[in-house]
C-alpha cells in the first residue's frame, strides 16, 4: 500500500514503491468489459488490498458479472496531492507543465493507459473500461471524467457515494493554503531547495505530519486541483460546459452517507443542541447557519446525531449529486442514470440502525459480507443476496454496453426522462402523462428494487443549489445570492487552510 | 547428432530472460512479472484459468487461481509504473514519468 496513517491516526505505514493494479479475469471467451475501480479513503488511506468491509476482492464480481475488474493504488496524502510554487517552478525547469499536485490522478491515468495497453492479456477489452470509484475515488472519477487528460481512456462513468463535485479548488489558492501548510509543516519552508528538502523527508514522517481534513462538512484536503492540465474547472463547471468526456454516466450513493463513524463523528456521540449549533456556525458561518438550521432542527430528528447526517448527507452528497447529473444530462447526449441505495443492512442491530451509510453498497458490489461490515459481521439474507447480485448485474451491464438495463431486471429510467416514455434524450424537465415533473429520477437500490423520482430534491433545488451555484468559483469558497451578505458567505466557507485535523472537526464526541 | 549448443538468439534472449529476472513476491498472492516481454503493446490473450499466466507489455505476469471457484485467475500487485520514491517523489504527471511501465527496472513492492 501506498504511505499512510493506519487507523490509530498515528503509525504510518506503506511503502512509495506502491503503483500497481490488481486484476480479476474470470474464464472468458471473447473479451470482456473491464470495471476499473479506484479506492476511497480522502485520498489519504486505503489500498487496492483492503479486506473488511471495503475489501476489493473483486473476484466474485468478475465471475458474477462476466468482467475483468481491475483495482488500483495511487499516490495518497501529500505525496499525491502537494501543490507548490517551488514544485511549479521545477516542473516548469524540466520542461514540464509548470504544475504541481494531482500525481494521484495522473497515477489513476498511468493506471488507465497500462490498462488500455494489456488489458486484452487478461481477456479485457479496451474499448469498453467502466472507470469507477468511492468516495473520494468517486471525486476522482468525476476528476477523470471532466479531464481532457481522460479522454479515449473509458468507455463509461459510475460514480459512487462521492460529494462535493463543486469544489474543486484552484492551484494558486491550493498552493497558497494546503501547499504553504504542509511545506511547513515538513520542516521545508525556510530551505534552499524546497523540491529537494521535501524529497528528503521519509515517507513516514509525511504522512504524520500532513494528514487532512475529511469529515462531514467538508470535501477533503486531498483532491483534484484545477491546474490548467488535469482539470480545467470544477467538475461541475465542466459538466455545465459540455467539456466533459461525453460517455455515459451513472451517479448515485446512500441516503444517510454521513451516518459513518469514520465521517467526522464518533458512532454514540449524541452531540448537544449547542454543540450541534456551534459546528454549523464553525462550518458555514452567519447568516447561513440560521438557515441551516432551521431546514434542519434537531427537534425534527431522533438525535441531534440525526439532523446533523441528514444536513451533511444532503449539502456533501445528494445535492450535489443531483446538480452533476442534472448538468451532465443537459450537456451530452450519452445517457445519464442516478441511483440512490437506501436499504439497511438487517443484521447486526447497529447496523441496521445507521441505515444506508457511507461505504454499505460496496459490500454488495463487491459480494464482500463475509469480511463482515463497518458495524460487525453481517450474514446476509437471501433478499439481500439478491440485491447484490441485481446490483452486480447492472454495473457490468453498464460497463459492456454502457446501459445498465438489460434481461428481466427492473429498468433503470434515464435521468429526467418522463418514466412512462423512455428513451436517450435529455429532457431534464419532463413530465408524464398526468403532467407531472418526473425529474432526478433514480433508481433506489433496496429490498425489493424500486423506481423514484425526486429524492430531496425539494430542499435541494430550493436551498442547496442554489449556494452551490453561487460558490462555484472554483476556489472553494461560497458566497450566497440574493438577501444574503456575499462577504460574510465568503468568509463563512472552510478552507484548507488549516490541516490540523483535530480542530476541524465540527463535532467533539460526546462520552 | 542433436546440437545441445545454445543458438546464438536463444542464449542471447535467455541470458536477457536471466538478467532481468524478477520476482514480484511482495506478499502472499502477489503476481509474478517473470521476465521482460518480447511482444507488442497489443499483448494477445493467453490466459486461461489452469496456468493464470499471461504476457503484457513489461514481461509474463504470473497470478494464481481464484479462490472461489477456481475458474478465474486473481494478479495481485501488478505494477503499472515507475516507483515515485526518491527522485519520482513529486514529480508532476509528464509521459516522461508516467510512461515507464516498460522500463521499470526492478518490479518490487
Amino acid at each position: 500500500m501506498c504511505p499512510q496513517l493506519k487507523s490509530d491516526g498515528v503509525t504510518a505505514v506503506g511503502n512509495e514503491d506502491c503503483l500497481n493494479l490488481n486484476v480479476f479475469s474470470p474464464p472468458h471467451r471473447s473479451p470482456l468489459p473491464v470495471i476499473f475501480m479506484i479506492h476511497g479513503g480522502g485520498n489519504q488511506t486505503n489500498s487496492n488490498r483492503a479486506q473488511g468491509p471495503n475489501s476489493f476482492d473483486g473476484q466474485y464480481l468478475a465471475e458474477h458479472g462476466s468482467a475483468v475488474v481491475v483495482v488500483i493504488n495511487y499516490r495518497l496524502g501529500a505525496l499525491g496531492w502537494l501543490a507548490h510554487a517551488s514544485l511549479d517552478a521545477e516542473s516548469a525547469n524540466a520542461g514540464g507543465t509548470a504544475t504541481s499536485g494531482n500525481y494521484g490522478i495522473l497515477d489513476q491515468i498511468a493506471a488507465l493507459k497500462c490498462v488500455q495497453r494489456n488489458i486484452a492479456a487478461f481477456g479485457g477489452d479496451p474499448s469498453r473500461v467502466m472507470i469507477t470509484g468511492h468516495s473520494s475515488g468517486a471525486q476522482d472519477v468525476g476528476a477523470l471524467f471532466a479531464s481532457p487528460a481522460g479522454q479515449g481512456l473509458f468507455a463509461s462513468v459510475l460514480v459512487d457515494g462521492g460529494g462535493f463535485l463543486h469544489f474543486e479548488t484552484a492551484l494558486a489558492d491550493y498552493e497558497a493554503s494546503v501547499g504553504v501548510n504542509v511545506v511547513t509543516k515538513l520542516g521545508c519552508a525556510n530551505a534552499a531547495d524546497i523540491s529537494a528538502c521535501l524529497r528528503a523527508v521519509p515517507s513516514a514522517t509525511i504522512v504524520q505530519k500532513t494528514l487532512g481534513v475529511s469529515n462531514v462538512f467538508e470535501s477533503g484536503t486531498y483532491r483534484a486541483i484545477i491546474d490548467g492540465v488535469v482539470l480545467n474547472d470544477t467538475v461541475l463547471a465542466v459538466a455545465k460546459q459540455g467539456a466533459q468526456n461525453h460517455v455515459p454516466f451513472i451517479i448515485g450513493g446512500g441516503a444517510r452517507e454521513a451516518a459513518n463513524p469514520n465521517a467526522g463523528f464518533a458512532l454514540n456521540a449524541i452531540p448537544t443542541e449547542a454543540d450541534y449549533h456551534a459546528a454549523v456556525y464553525q462550518a458555514f458561518g452567519q447568516p447561513v447557519s440560521d438557515q441551516i438550521l432551521a431546514l434542519y432542527p434537531s427537534a425534527n430528528y431522533a438525535t441531534t446525531r440525526d439532523a446533523i447526517i441528514a444536513l451533511s448527507t444532503d449539502y456533501r452528497w445528494l445535492c450535489p449529486a443531483s446538480q452533476l447529473a442534472r448538468a451532465v444530462s443537459n450537456s451530452q447526449k450519452e445517457p445519464v442514470y442516478r441511483f440512490v441505495f437506501t436499504h439497511a443492512l438487517s443484521n447486526p442491530p447497529v447496523a441496521t440502525a445507521q441505515g444506508a451509510y457511507h461505504g454499505q453498497e460496496l459490500m454488495f458490489i463487491f459480494h464482500a459480507f463475509s469480511s463482515g461490515g463497518l458495524f460487525g459481521t453481517t450474514t446476509p439474507t437471501p433478499d439481500e443476496l439478491t440485491l447484490s447480485d441485481q446490483m452486480i448485474g447492472y454495473w457490468t451491464r453498464f460497463a459492456a454496453t454502457g446501459d445498465p438495463n438489460g434481461g428481466d431486471a427492473l429498468v433503470w429510467p434515464v435521468y429526467g426522462q418522463n418514466a412512462d416514455n423512455r428513451g436517450r434524450g435529455n429532457t431534464f424537465f419532463a413530465t408524464d402523462a398526468q403532467g407531472d415533473d418526473k425529474k432526478d429520477t433514480f433508481l433506489q437500490f433496496d429490498t425489493p428494487l424500486a423506481e423514484g423520482a425526486g429524492f430531496h430534491s425539494e430542499v435541494c433545488e430550493n436551498f442547496w443549489d442554489v449556494l452551490a451555484g453561487d460558490t462555484n468559483n472554483g476556489h472553494g469558497e461560497g458566497s450566497i445570492a440574493g438577501d444574503i451578505d456575499d462577504d460574510a458567505g465568503n468568509e463563512a466557507f472552510v478552507t484548507d487552510a488549516d490541516l490540523d485535523n483535530d480542530d476541524k472537526v465540527p463535532i467533539q464526541p460526546q462520552g | 547428432m542433436k546440437d545441445l549448443r545454445i543458438q546464438p538468439y536463444a542464449w542471447s534472449y535467455a541470458a536477457i530472460s536471466a538478467a532481468f529476472l524478477i520476482l514480484l513476491i511482495a506478499s502472499p498472492g502477489a503476481a509474478q512479472v517473470l521476465a521482460p516481454s518480447n511482444t507488442g503493446p497489443s499483448a494477445s490473450i493467453d490466459s486461461n484459468a489452469v496456468t493464470c499466466q499471461v504476457t503484457i507489455d513489461s514481461g509474463i505476469v504470473q497470478g494464481t487461481p481464484g479462490t472461489l471457484t477456481g475458474e478465474s485467475c486473481v494478479y495481485l500487485g501488478v505494477p503499472y509504473a515507475a516507483s515515485p520514491a526518491g527522485a519520482g517523489r513529486l514529480v508532476d504527471g509528464s509521459e516522461k514519468v508516467h510512461e515507464v511501465w516498460k522500463h521499470v527496472p526492478a518490479a518490487k513492492k
